[in-house]
């Protein structure tokens, strides 16, 4: 499952409605989703962020999230080009004491680009820059970055203006616009990370972790032969991909002897 | 489907490593790879919260240049060769290939390659020690390709032809170049060496079908071990490890049957056996990592830190295999790795 995270109600609104997500009221601040994609509003600025983005992970996280900063950010007009979406592949904070690198393993169909994170507005900078400029990439990595693995976590910025030069232009209708003008790219890429969240991870299926409750349950077992078998299945399920655990007609132990031969003869039903 | 990330779509560039010849010559091959600017290749390597495993489906490379140490007494994991003047270094981190049983899945946070590009002081590191060894009646062995795969590299990276030529100057020096590769063309141009072993790591095919993922199969392998002893290199070859399947008895004999009658047998320098081990803190690791590998939940023991073999199978694996090799090979060439 992916979750957007935006900073402006001005570049939520365009995806909300190309993806048509609800909004889900649960949540004391706004989020809106659909089966596939959740969007939380995190406001400008670091403030909001752990916050919004923790009490989300923590309600979402058995759907292997994959955190989408999505917002506009200022460039250079040397080098970017307004409304043109950027993959970022390298955040630095205004002051460079710490640098993050997002792990970019899909492919995708946009330009890439480093960004810097200051504090405040930008409105005239000093130097012959060759990144990018927003308010809130750093303290997203920074977050997310501690709650989950680093290939789920990804920048995508769209050009708003050229600091030093169109800033005043910048206004709702504007920014949405440019949002807008890059759905179809948004879609493309997210199609991709949406499988890619999707991919089953565990060893073990429904129908192995059933039979080890079972097991568990009749034969309660301590905690380290319920390590002992936990690995003995997973073992056979990785030999034997299709196969289905060993039947028992397990009763319950009537002495520490008998349940440690029922757990031996699993066990052996186990490695063959 | 996934459309992964084409290998070294990007290129981590260390600020210091950036004008190194090595590094030109890999930014000169790799044009349209992104390029980024990195102040120290640990900041891309040793990220906490990596995925090992997918970054092995979408490698990305890092130039960077090494500093001490850039040699390494060999460890017990290691052959010792009983040459009290054995080391390695390390001119690569990760290799090319995703072999289920390989200890730098437990070793390193990160599945991505790192080339470390600043050769000379390798070769200076080595020059000093050559003036201090241990034991200077014998001469110091180094594996160059311990904790990768060069030679599989070789069409993109040309590092072992540097290092075949470092070695060749040299008159107590051994450079050993471990390999499951079948590039053996890389090396059509330069002639073989004493100084030089050239080390291949074999296994039957369905292993290497199961276990040895992205590695050229036994077949290309055997081609690459005759084109070498037929051009005159000192070849070693290494059944290590040998992974205990149901009926690995019979697999194994096949298997020698297969190699030796591929190979003139007789021109090998030697080769060497071993079982499945490692490291007890890599091995959890792996474990945990929830690689979907049946090896890391066979029965194993922990004998003083490494997971291994119980003792009795051990000595009986070791005992078949060598009983098996010796109708070719006379014991005296059969290394065998404890």
């Amino acid at each position: 499952m992916l979750c957007i995270l935006t900073a402006l109600k001005a570049e939520s609104e365009p995806l909300i409605n190309f993806f048509k997500l609800k909004k889900d009221s649960s949540f004391d601040f706004p989020v809106f989703s659909n089966n596939d994609i959740i969007l939380v509003a995190t406001g400008v600025g670091g403030k909001n962020i752990s916050k919004r983005i923790t009490t989300v992970h923590n309600q979402f996280k058995r759907f292997n999230l994959i955190f989408i900063n999505i917002g506009i950010a200022g460039g250079n007009s040397k080098n970017s080009k307004i409304s043109k979406c950027y993959s970022i592949n390298k955040i630095m904070d205004e002051r460079e004491r710490k640098t993050y690198y997002p792990e970019i393993f899909i492919k995708h169909p946009f330009n890439e680009k480093k960004i810097k994170t200051f504090k405040s507005v930008v409105k005239s900078i000093n130097e012959d820059f060759d990144f990018l400029i927003d308010m809130e990439s750093f303290d997203i990595f920074k977050v997310c970055s501690k709650i989950v693995p680093i290939h789920r976590i990804v920048f995508l910025k769209v050009v708003s203006d050229y600091v030093n030069e169109n800033f005043q232009k910048l206004n709702a209708t504007f920014i949405s616009e440019l949002i807008s003008n890059n759905l179809i790219k948004f879609k493309i890429y997210f199609d991709s990370l949406i499988q890619f969240s999707k991919l089953r991870s565990n060893i073990l299926n429904n129908d192995d972790v059933t039979w080890l409750k079972e097991i568990n349950k009749v034969l309660s077992l301590t905690e380290s032969q319920k390590t002992i078998i936990f690995n003995k299945v997973k073992g056979f399920r990785l030999r034997k991909k299709d196969e289905k655990l060993p039947s028992f007609a397990i009763k319950p132990p009537n002495s520490k002897s008998n349940q440690k031969e029922t757990l031996k003869e699993i066990n052996d039903q186990l490695s063959i | 489907m996934i459309n992964y990330q084409s290998k070294f779509s990007h290129i981590y560039v260390e600020d210091q490593a950036r004008d190194l010849a090595l590094s030109k010559l890999v930014l000169k091959k790799f044009k349209n790879s992104e390029i980024i600017q990195i102040r120290h290749y640990k900041d891309i390597f040793n990220r906490t919260n990596q995925d090992f495993q997918l970054q092995k489906r979408a490698m990305k490379l890092i130039l960077a240049k090494k500093t001490g140490p850039l040699l390494y007494p060999a460890t017990d994991m290691v052959q010792d060769y009983k040459n009290k003047n054995s080391f390695y270094n390390t001119p690569a981190l990760n290799c090319l290939y995703n072999c289920e049983y390989c200890f730098l899945q437990g070793m390193y946070p990160s599945g991505h390659l790192v080339l470390f590009v600043n050769e000379n002081d390798f070769f200076i590191a080595i020059n000093k020690q050559l003036l201090k060894l241990e034991d200077p009646t014998k001469p110091m062995i180094v594996s160059i390709s311990y904790n990768s795969d060069l030679m599989a590299m070789e069409n993109l990276f040309p590092i072992i032809s540097r290092w075949i030529e470092f070695a060749k100057s040299k008159d107590n020096l051994i450079i050993e170049i471990r390999t499951k590769s079948a590039l053996f063309n890389s090396l059509k141009n330069i002639s073989p060496h004493k100084n030089i072993i050239l080390s291949w790591t074999l296994s039957p095919e369905v292993i290497c079908k199961e276990f040895e993922k992205f590695t050229p199969s036994l077949d290309m392998r055997l081609k690459a071990v005759k084109s070498a002893l037929d051009a005159g290199w000192d070849v070693r070859l290494c059944f290590d490890p040998i992974l205990i399947l149901d009926d690995w008895e019979k697999i194994y004999c096949l298997f020698i049957d297969q190699v030796m009658n591929k190979i003139n047998y007789n021109k090998l320098r030697d080769l060497t056996l071993g079982v499945f081990r490692m490291n007890k803190d890599y091995f959890n690791r792996i474990k945990k990592s929830g690689l979907k590998s049946r090896l890391y939940y066979e029965h194993y023991v922990n004998n003083s830190g490494t997971i291994t073999l119980e003792e009795d199978l051990k000595k009986a694996v070791i005992k078949t295999m060598k009983n098996k090799i010796i109708e070719y090979l006379p014991a005296e060439k059969v290394m065998i790795w404890d």
